[in-house]
């Protein structure tokens, strides 16, 4: 008998859900989190399940995770945001040393062992400096598509941003603007900011080999380039790098249920 | 003798005229697109302001962010000595100095000179200095120059800030205005939260009497007075807050002039 779960991430920004069937990813759906967190995890939850045309008494059972894990409307067991990324992202690549999740917020970096038990982490939650939201409020400044694979085409020469600051690099960025600087030169040194930031956590805890890059930041190649040119990693990507801690939320669903 | 003390800070540029031992004039002025452009117009107002010319004037040390591009300075100094020997000029028993500005905070401990002992800085983290209340002022939709007033007439518990970060404090307050969050309620959290990290500098370099404070923060009487409450003693205000680092500049070209005369 296959069994079917839910995984719900509800993080700052956005909401994910992801159905599993054994082994077999169903549907995946992402909503930005509104005010009524409940709700939004209803008609995140509603999309999913519609699209992989299922009802949801068919939901062997639930998992959440992420800053609003205690807001799921319907009986979900919680689990920690570390457990779930190295989870969803063994799921992909089994072989996985360490993983790098960027999300809204908060960035994380951890490593785990070889049967996926956690060796080490470190967080940063406390400063904005190294979180995805200000890559968020910089492509709406500079009206640039984040996911764009064509914006490493446009990039034409270094700048750096000195602001370790988000208020401040803000003003720096609009000063490089009004100096008429090319803007994906711009986007770039933000980019190259915000990687470094994740860096430093990464070689806090010294996550070396094979090491994926988790969140919605992973579809940005500009991210993706600067982060690995500093790191020298070569950045493993999941397909679904934005579900990835939905995904290990229903993981751990799966095995509750055995 | 007659010195300059030119401060080209990153919001505003000061120049400070010193005879001797009185403050002949002085001079504020927004820092323009082109530091050298403001460092001369701000001397210029001063000047003219003193009745004097360039001339007259033996000796210009530059400070501030934009200091190496004054083009007429003699010497450059850091801000940091500069605070210093301008508050024990302004008040000779003063120890401890907290300049807060729109873009950073430094406190100093030093010698009854004004040579500086030890110092801390921030100009990293926009938390810990004048531009968190600047963003927070806007966000309430309350004129700067009031929030300090607003902030003492909340005589409550303050609402607790969890976050540090400007950003995320930011969405914090925002959701607690939507909840229906008093806003006096609000900005004496703000002024709370400021004034504790303000209090944790001045541990790192160590707290003496007597004890000034200087730069835009001295205008805001919520912070001045917290933190006189948790520092505990009676503090000294400058006579022009924002001027202190000009002064220090124009009193330490006033040294240097004595010591190129002796050599």
């Amino acid at each position: 008998m296959a069994i079917i779960t839910a995984g719900i991430d509800v993080g700052s920004l956005f909401t994910k859900v992801l159905l599993l069937k054994d082994d077999d990813i169903l549907s995946v759906d992402v909503l930005p989190t509104s005010e009524d967190v409940s709700k939004t995890v209803s008609e995140v939850s509603n999309k999913a399940l519609s699209d992989a045309n299922i009802s949801i008494n068919e939901v062997d059972s639930i998992a959440s995770t992420g800053i609003g894990q205690n807001h799921v409307p319907f009986p979900a067991k919680q689990f920690s945001g570390v457990k779930c990324s190295i989870a969803g992202a063994r799921y992909y690549f089994p072989l996985v040393q360490g993983v790098i999740d960027i999300g809204a917020e908060s960035s994380k970096a951890m490593k785990c062992a070889a049967n996926g038990k956690i060796v080490d982490f470190a967080a940063n939650d406390k400063c904005a400096g190294g979180a995805g939201i200000f890559l968020d409020t910089m492509s709406l400044l500079l009206q640039i598509d984040a996911d764009d694979p064509k914006s490493m085409d446009m990039i034409t020469e270094q700048i750096n941003i000195t602001s370790t600051c988000v208020v401040f690099a803000e003003s720096e960025v609009v000063t490089l603007i009004h100096k008429g600087m090319n803007r994906f030169d711009i986007w770039r040194g933000i980019n190259e900011s915000i990687a470094e930031r994740a860096f430093s956590l990464a070689a806090r805890i010294r996550a070396s080999g094979k090491v994926a890059l988790i969140g919605g930041i992973a579809k940005n190649p500009v991210f993706v380039s600067c982060f690995e040119k500093m790191s020298g990693y070569k950045l493993l990507i999941p397909t679904n790098a934005q579900f990835v801690n939905a995904l290990g939320a229903a993981i751990y669903a799966r095995e509750s249920k055995k | 003798m007659i010195t300059a003390g030119i401060d080209i800070g990153s919001l505003t540029g000061k120049a400070l005229i010193l005879k001797d031992t009185s403050v002949l004039s002085w001079s504020i002025i927004p820092t323009g697109y082109d530091s050298a452009d403001t460092a001369k117009i701000v001397t210029e107002k001063a000047l003219e302001q003193a009745g004097i010319t360039m001339a007259d004037i033996d000796y210009i040390v530059s400070t501030g962010y934009g200091r190496v591009i004054v083009p007429f300075a003699r010497k450059n100094i850091s801000e940091i000595s500069c605070h210093a020997r301008g508050a024990v000029w302004c008040n000779p028993q003063v120890r401890t100095v907290v300049d807060m500005g729109g873009q950073d905070c430094k406190s100093m401990r030093c010698d009854s000179r004004g040579n500086v002992i030890s110092f801390a800085m921030n100009d990293k983290c926009s938390a810990g200095v004048g531009r968190y209340l600047e963003v927070m002022a806007k966000l309430l939709d309350i004129r700067l120059e009031d929030i300090g007033e607003r902030s003492l007439d909340f005589t409550g518990d303050p609402l607790t800030i969890s976050s540090t970060c400007v950003v995320f404090a930011r969405s914090e307050i925002l959701r607690s205005l939507q909840q229906g969050a008093d806003k006096n309620k609000i900005l004496a959290g703000l002024h709370d939260a400021l004034v504790t990290r303000i209090y944790g500098m001045l541990n790192k370099v160590g707290l003496e009497k007597e004890f000034m404070v200087s730069g835009g923060i001295a205008k805001n009487i919520g912070i001045v007075n917290r933190l006189q409450r948790r520092v505990g003693f009676e503090f000294k205000t400058a006579f022009e807050p924002q001027i202190v680092g000009a002064l220090g500049a124009a009193v330490l070209a006033q040294e240097a002039l004595l010591e190129d005369a002796k050599s």
